[in-house]
C-alpha cells in the first residue's frame, strides 16, 4: 500500500492486443500515447508508426491520453497493421 | 569444457526464468486457452445436436407429409412426438431454444413446400450415424427435382434412416461449382486455418450471377451535393461523430481520396463505409429503410478467425454493429495475396445466403474465403446467443455463396477500394450490387473526398 503524495495519479494496466497476442502496459492516465504506442510496436517487433490503435473501435491518436479517452484499468486496444489494397490486375486466372 | 548450460547471460535474465509470478502466468494462460478450446469444443457438439435435431425433424416432416406414408403414419407422428420431446431435455446454453424452434419451422416449412405439388418422397437428411462432419452438398433450394425416384416407391420408416435413401442428388448445372466436393480435398492440408471441418460443409459455392441481383446507377447523383457554407481545403484530420464514437481521417486518407491513383486503405474503407452507412440511414434520407437493415463490419474482423480470436475478443469488436437487430451484413474484406485487393462480402443470414464482390471476378480466392466467412457467421452467431442476444440462425447447413458480377469491372491497379464503398452504398441503397462503370470511379473518388472534406475538423 504506498500513498506517497507524489503518485496521486494511479496507474492503468492496459491490454494491448494484435492479431491475438497481448500484452500490458502500466501508464499513468495523463501519458501521451505516442510514447505508449512506441512501447507497444517495440514489444511486438514492430517498426514506430506501423501499427493503428483503435478503442472500443474508435481510432487512438498519438496526442490523447488515456485520460482523454475515459480509459480504465484493464481497457483492451486493439493494434492492426495498416491495410491497403489496389487490385493488381491478376496475371493469370486459373 | 565449457558447459553451456552455465555460461553467464548478458543482458537482462529472461523474465520467464527469474519471475515465478511470469512463469504461475504462462501456465495460467495455457489453462484459459485450453478451457477456450473446451467451451469452443462443446459449442460444436452443441452444433451437431442442433443439426442431428433439425435433419431427423426434416426427415419425419418429409415423411408424413407424403401420402404414400398414410399406413406408417402413427409411428411416424410417434417419432416426431419423441423428437419434440427432446427439445427442452437438449436445450443449453450453447444450443438455444430458439435455434431448435427455428429447426422445428424449417421442417414444417420444408415438408410443405416440398409436398405442396405433387405427392413425391423428397429425401433431404443424411444421418443415422454419429453427428459429424459431412462433405454431403444439399441443393440449396427447395423444391428439388427428384424426377430420378420413383412416385411409387412407398417407403418404410425404416427406410427414412437408410443412408442409401438419404443421398441427396446435385441439380447443379456443370457449368456451377460444387464447392463442397472440394472442401476436405488434400490441398487443404497445408493452412493454417483454424481446425473446424465441420464448418466446412455448411456452404456451396456456385460461381453464377442469380437472377434476383439489382444493380444500382444512380450512385454518383445520389451522392452529389453542395457544400453549405466555407468549407476548409486543409487536410487536417477531419472527425464524424457517430453517437459516442468518433471516427477521424487523417491527412494520409484525405491525401488518397484527393489523388486519382492512389490505393485505398483500411482507414479509407472503414472510415466512408461508416459515413455511408450514416448518410444513407438518416430518416430523411430516401434509402433510409433499407440503410437501417444494414450492420457493417470492419475489414479487421474476419481475421479474427485467422488467429482464432476468444468469444469475448469477437464480440467485444463486433457487438457495437448490434448485428443481431440488423439482418444485412456487410463485410469488407482485405485480401494480401497475390497482390494486395479489396473485395466484398455481403451477409443475409435469414436467407443464409452470402453475395461476393470482386472487381477483378476472380473465383478462386473465394473457395477458401466463403470458409472462412462461414466461420466468423458461426462465432457472431455463437457469440450473440451467448450474450443473450436472440439471433435464431441456422449455421450448420443450407448456405450459399454467389457472386454478384463474373465480369471484372476493373481494369487499373488502384480503383478496388472504390468499388467495395461503390457495392456497399449500393447495398445500403437497398441493391445488391452497383451499377457504377469504371469510368464513374474517378468521380466517385473526387464526390468522397468532397464529403470527407466537408466533415468538421477534428478537436
Amino acid at each position: 500500500m504506498s500513498q506517497e503524495p507524489e503518485d496521486v495519479k494511479p496507474k492503468l494496466n492496459l491490454n494491448i492486443g494484435h492479431d491475438g497476442t497481448q500484452i500490458t502496459v502500466k501508464v499513468k492516465a495523463n501519458m501521451k500515447f505516442a510514447k505508449i504506442f512506441a512501447a507497444a510496436e517495440q514489444r511486438f517487433g514492430k517498426e514506430p508508426g506501423t501499427f493503428k490503435f483503435t478503442y472500443d473501435g474508435a481510432r487512438v491518436q498519438p496526442t490523447d491520453t488515456p485520460g482523454d479517452l475515459g480509459m480504465e484499468d484493464g481497457d483492451q486496444i486493439d493494434a492492426h497493421l495498416e491495410q491497403i489494397g489496389g487490385g493488381l490486375w491478376p496475371e493469370m486466372e486459373s | 569444457m565449457e558447459d553451456v548450460w552455465i555460461t553467464p547471460v548478458t543482458g537482462d535474465i529472461p523474465r520467464w526464468l527469474e519471475d515465478v509470478d511470469v512463469r504461475e502466468g504462462i501456465r495460467a494462460v495455457q489453462k484459459l486457452d485450453r478451457c477456450q478450446e473446451e467451451q469452443r469444443r462443446l459449442g460444436m457438439e452443441a452444433d451437431n445436436l442442433c443439426r442431428w435435431f433439425g435433419r431427423e425433424l426434416q426427415a419425419m416432416e418429409v415423411a408424413l407429409a407424403n401420402p404414400c406414408n398414410v399406413s406408417i403414419a402413427t409411428l411416424l407422428q410417434q417419432r416426431k412426438v419423441h423428437l419434440l420431446h427432446l427439445k427442452p431435455r437438449w436445450t443449453n446454453p450453447l444450443a438455444s431454444l430458439a435455434r431448435f424452434d427455428s429447426h422445428v419451422r424449417n421442417a414444417t416449412h420444408l415438408a410443405t413446400t416440398i409436398h405442396s405439388g405433387a405427392p413425391r418422397v423428397t429425401p433431404t437428411s443424411q444421418h443415422a450415424t454419429p453427428p459429424i462432419a459431412t462433405t454431403i452438398t444439399h441443393a440449396p433450394n427447395p423444391p428439388v427435382e427428384p424426377d430420378n425416384v420413383p412416385l411409387s416407391d412407398e417407403l418404410e420408416a425404416a427406410d427414412l434412416l437408410d443412408e442409401d435413401h438419404m443421398q441427396p442428388r446435385s441439380c447443379l448445372s456443370s457449368d456451377e461449382v460444387v464447392f463442397a466436393d472440394l472442401l476436405l480435398g488434400p490441398e487443404e492440408a497445408d493452412e493454417t486455418i483454424f481446425e473446424q471441418p465441420i464448418l466446412a460443409s455448411n456452404i456451396e459455392l456456385c460461381m453464377t450471377v442469380p437472377d434476383f441481383v439489382t444493380y444500382d446507377s444512380m450512385l454518383t447523383s445520389a451522392l452529389s451535393f453542395q457544400y453549405m457554407g466555407e468549407v476548409s481545403t486543409s487536410h487536417a484530420s477531419r472527425a464524424l461523430h457517430l453517437g459516442k464514437h468518433v471516427i477521424t481521417f487523417d491527412a494520409r486518407e484525405l491525401g488518397i481520396f484527393r489523388e486519382p491513383t492512389a490505393r485505398l486503405n483500411d482507414v479509407c474503407i472503414n472510415g466512408v463505409a461508416a459515413y455511408l452507412r450514416a448518410k444513407f440511414a438518416h430518416p430523411t434520407n430516401e434509402a433510409s429503410r433499407s440503410a437501417e437493415r444494414c450492420a457493417i463490419f470492419s475489414t479487421h474482423d474476419l481475421r479474427m478467425v485467422h488467429y482464432n480470436a476468444s468469444d469475448e475478443e469477437i464480440w467485444r469488436r463486433t457487438s457495437a454493429t448490434m448485428y443481431w437487430l440488423h439482418d444485412v451484413w456487410i463485410l469488407p474484406i482485405h485480401r494480401r495475396s497475390p497482390s494486395e485487393h479489396w473485395v466484398l462480402c455481403v451477409i443475409y443470414p435469414e436467407q443464409r445466403r452470402l453475395l461476393l464482390f470482386d472487381s477483378l471476378a476472380q473465383s478462386r480466392p473465394w473457395r477458401h474465403e466463403v470458409k472462412e466467412i462461414m466461420q466468423f457467421i458461426t462465432r457472431l452467431v455463437l457469440a450473440a446467443n451467448r450474450n443473450f442476444k436472440h439471433l435464431p440462425i441456422i449455421v450448420e447447413e443450407g448456405w450459399t455463396a454467389q457472386p454478384v458480377t463474373v465480369q471484372p469491372c476493373q481494369t487499373n491497379g488502384y480503383d478496388c477500394g472504390l468499388w467495395v464503398l461503390a457495392t456497399i452504398a449500393a447495398v445500403l441503397r437497398g441493391y445488391h450490387a452497383t451499377g457504377c462503370s469504371e469510368a464513374q470511379m474517378e468521380s466517385l473518388r473526387q464526390l468522397i473526398y468532397q464529403h470527407i472534406i466537408g466533415l468538421p475538423l477534428y478537436r
